[in-house]
């Protein structure tokens, strides 16, 4: 990269340690001044980074044209297992303060409303993003047979991401938050993610611009769609107009249903197009890389591809049922909740498909078994939603441990196998490792966190319908038979339950990161080396 | 453009065109002599490069 260049990005971070400065200074709470603070300090350290590791010679560095970009891959796995580990952390201490309450210590920055946002979006945003942004790098420039496009913007990328995470977990603790279900960063959080966003989509569509080969790989367009549907999303769901342009309190620029609905277009949308559009790009590139088999149909992927989005953007209402969204509204998002099965299931046969002829490998293989149960949990929680939108049945299910249920097979059963099977995958390749240092441990992780899922799952299946029930009983007098804390009295069991399966989940995932951090060493597990050895 | 015209329009026009583009998707993918094509694109992820020999292909 050219000196100039590079003088201009630190004259812009220069401009923007001063600007985070003046916005500390005249900060009109502790808040905004504090996040000021840590963007002067990403700043400056950037900065730092820059003007050590820059050739002030004059002299033109090699073009690196013929290699792929793989460094912010590595740190994007990297990232990924971290926040994955924290994420789940969160999950379970979450999970236990609802259990055990005395784990709140009656201290406010531990009560469970500050730390559930930060449980979901470190999952959601952290690892599942991180995840995201870093197969995507790596899928886009394999199968287009070129290196990421604009240079150094993706490290921009990573780390500008990076910040957008501690900014809004920070805030979330010390109670910023719009109050938005997956979108509680405030607003100057907001703008940042919106310019972190615009690169990311720079340097995605610049590479399908400057590929090798005619046609765009299925893959890319989920990833794509994936990019700009959260572009548009996070805008429109942000509108906002802050207090002072100093202070971290703002307000939504709509009222009333509008506002509501406008939630949840970008809520079930979050879902669609963040959990799932985007995890099916990994799945339609890792599935068939694992395996070694071609994708079953690929037309059945364009058509998964076009009903999944022509679809999924209609759905949002099932989250308004009975409220005071119109009526009309209601049906419509549980006609297409209903309808969205079909290019659902579409693509779960699809990905299952892919194995006929390599049945056999999940016997051998542990990844791949990762991979297929992902899918067929992306099965499972795509029949759950639809039937969970039908009004009577959502009359049972709404604002019950139901809906809690339903979302972590998704997340922890889809999301979460497709991340961990497809970073398993990564490891060994992008660290120029033979193999993984253990496909024990891998087998240990796989059946850690299936189990985990299921105590999950069926725990609060019996939970949010008990509780269901429990709301709405009457006696033969016209009498509700049940007080509220009865309820939460008969639920205490199965979130112990929950809490259980929770733990399950994450040691799953710290028996990752060690996997993961003896094969970036060069490490094999002593007798699966011997083991292969004698096999050979 | 009130609210009435917009609800009105993707109730009607907007549906059909909806279905339309769908329908004609199906009809393009489904293209005599397409079978190979698609048979070939369904191996793209199988035949990217591997560890060793990261160059970038001409193909």
């Amino acid at each position: 990269m050219s000196l100039t260049v590079r003088l201009v990005q630190m004259g812009l971070l220069g401009a923007g340690a001063l600007l985070a400065l003046f916005m500390a200074a005249n900060a009109v709470d502790e808040v905004f001044a504090f996040h000021m603070w840590v963007f002067f300090a990403a700043a400056v350290l950037g900065l730092f980074y820059m003007a050590r590791n820059t050739d002030f010679s004059g002299a033109q560095p090699a073009p690196k044209d013929d290699e792929y970009m793989d460094g912010v891959v590595k740190a994007g796995v990297i990232a990924t297992v971290f926040w994955g580990v924290i994420g789940f952390t969160m999950g379970v201490y979450a999970a236990s303060e609802l259990a055990w309450p005395f784990l709140n210590m009656d201290y406010e920055l531990l009560n469970f409303g500050r730390l559930r946002p930060v449980h979901t979006s470190a999952v959601i945003f952290a690892f599942g993003g991180n995840a995201l942004i870093a197969t995507s790098f790596y899928v886009v420039q394999r199968t287009n047979r070129t290196r990421l496009a604009f240079g150094n913007l993706a490290w921009f990328v990573f780390w500008g991401y990076q910040l957008f995470i501690v900014l809004a977990a920070t805030g979330y603790v010390l109670g910023a938050t719009q109050s938005r279900e997956y979108a509680e960063p405030e607003w100057y959080v907001d703008l940042w993610l919106t310019i972190v966003w615009v690169a990311y989509f720079l340097v995605f569509f610049g590479t399908l611009i400057k590929r090798k080969v005619s046609h765009i790989y299925v893959a890319n367009w989920f990833y794509l769609s994936f990019i700009v549907t959260i572009a548009m999303l996070h805008i429109g769901n942000n509108l906002a107009l802050p207090v002072s342009l100093f202070g971290m309190k703002s307000y939504s620029l709509l009222s009333g249903a509008p506002d509501a609905i406008t939630q949840w277009w970008y809520g079930h949308n979050a879902v669609g197009f963040f959990l799932t559009a985007g995890f099916l790009g990994m799945m339609y590139y890792f599935i068939p890389k694992q395996a070694q088999r071609p994708v079953y149909s690929y037309r059945l992927s364009i058509i998964h591809f076009w009903a999944l989005i022509f679809i999924y953007i209609w759905a949002g209402p099932h989250h308004l049922h009975y409220t005071a969204l119109p009526d009309w509204v209601q049906t419509l998002g549980m006609v297409m909740s209903v309808i969205l099965w079909m290019p659902s299931w579409g693509g779960m046969i699809n990905g299952l498909m892919t194995l006929s002829g390599a049945w056999d490998k999940l016997r051998t293989d542990p990844i791949l078994r990762m991979m297929v149960i992902a899918v067929a949990f992306y099965g499972m929680s795509t029949f759950e939603g639809p039937m969970m939108a039908i009004k009577s049945v959502n009359a049972l299910s709404h604002y019950t441990d139901w809906t809690v249920g339903h979302v972590h097979s998704g997340a922890l059963g889809w999301v979460g196998m497709i991340t961990m099977g497809s970073m398993y995958f990564l490891m060994p390749r992008l660290w120029n490792r033979e193999r993984l240092y253990s496909h024990t441990l891998v087998s240990w992780h796989f059946w850690l966190a299936t189990l985990g899922i299921v105590l999950y799952a069926a725990s609060m299946w019996v939970s949010g319908i008990m509780q269901g029930l429990m709301w709405r009983e009457y006696d033969d007098q016209g009498f509700l038979v049940y007080s509220f804390v009865e309820t939460v009295e008969a639920m205490h069991p199965y979130y112990v339950i929950r809490a259980l399966g929770g733990m399950l989940y994450l040691t799953g995932g710290l028996i990752m990161a060690y996997n993961f951090y003896m094969t970036a060493k060069g490490r094999v597990r002593a007798s699966e080396a011997a083991l292969a050895a004698a096999k050979a | 453009m009130t609210y009435e015209t917009v609800a009105s329009w993707a109730g009607t026009f907007g549906a059909v065109l909806v279905a339309v583009f769908f329908i004609g998707v199906l009809i393009f993918i489904f293209r005599p002599g397409s079978k190979k094509t698609y048979e070939e694109l369904a191996r793209v992820p199988l035949e990217d490069d591997d560890i060793g020999e990261r160059k970038n292909g001409s193909t």
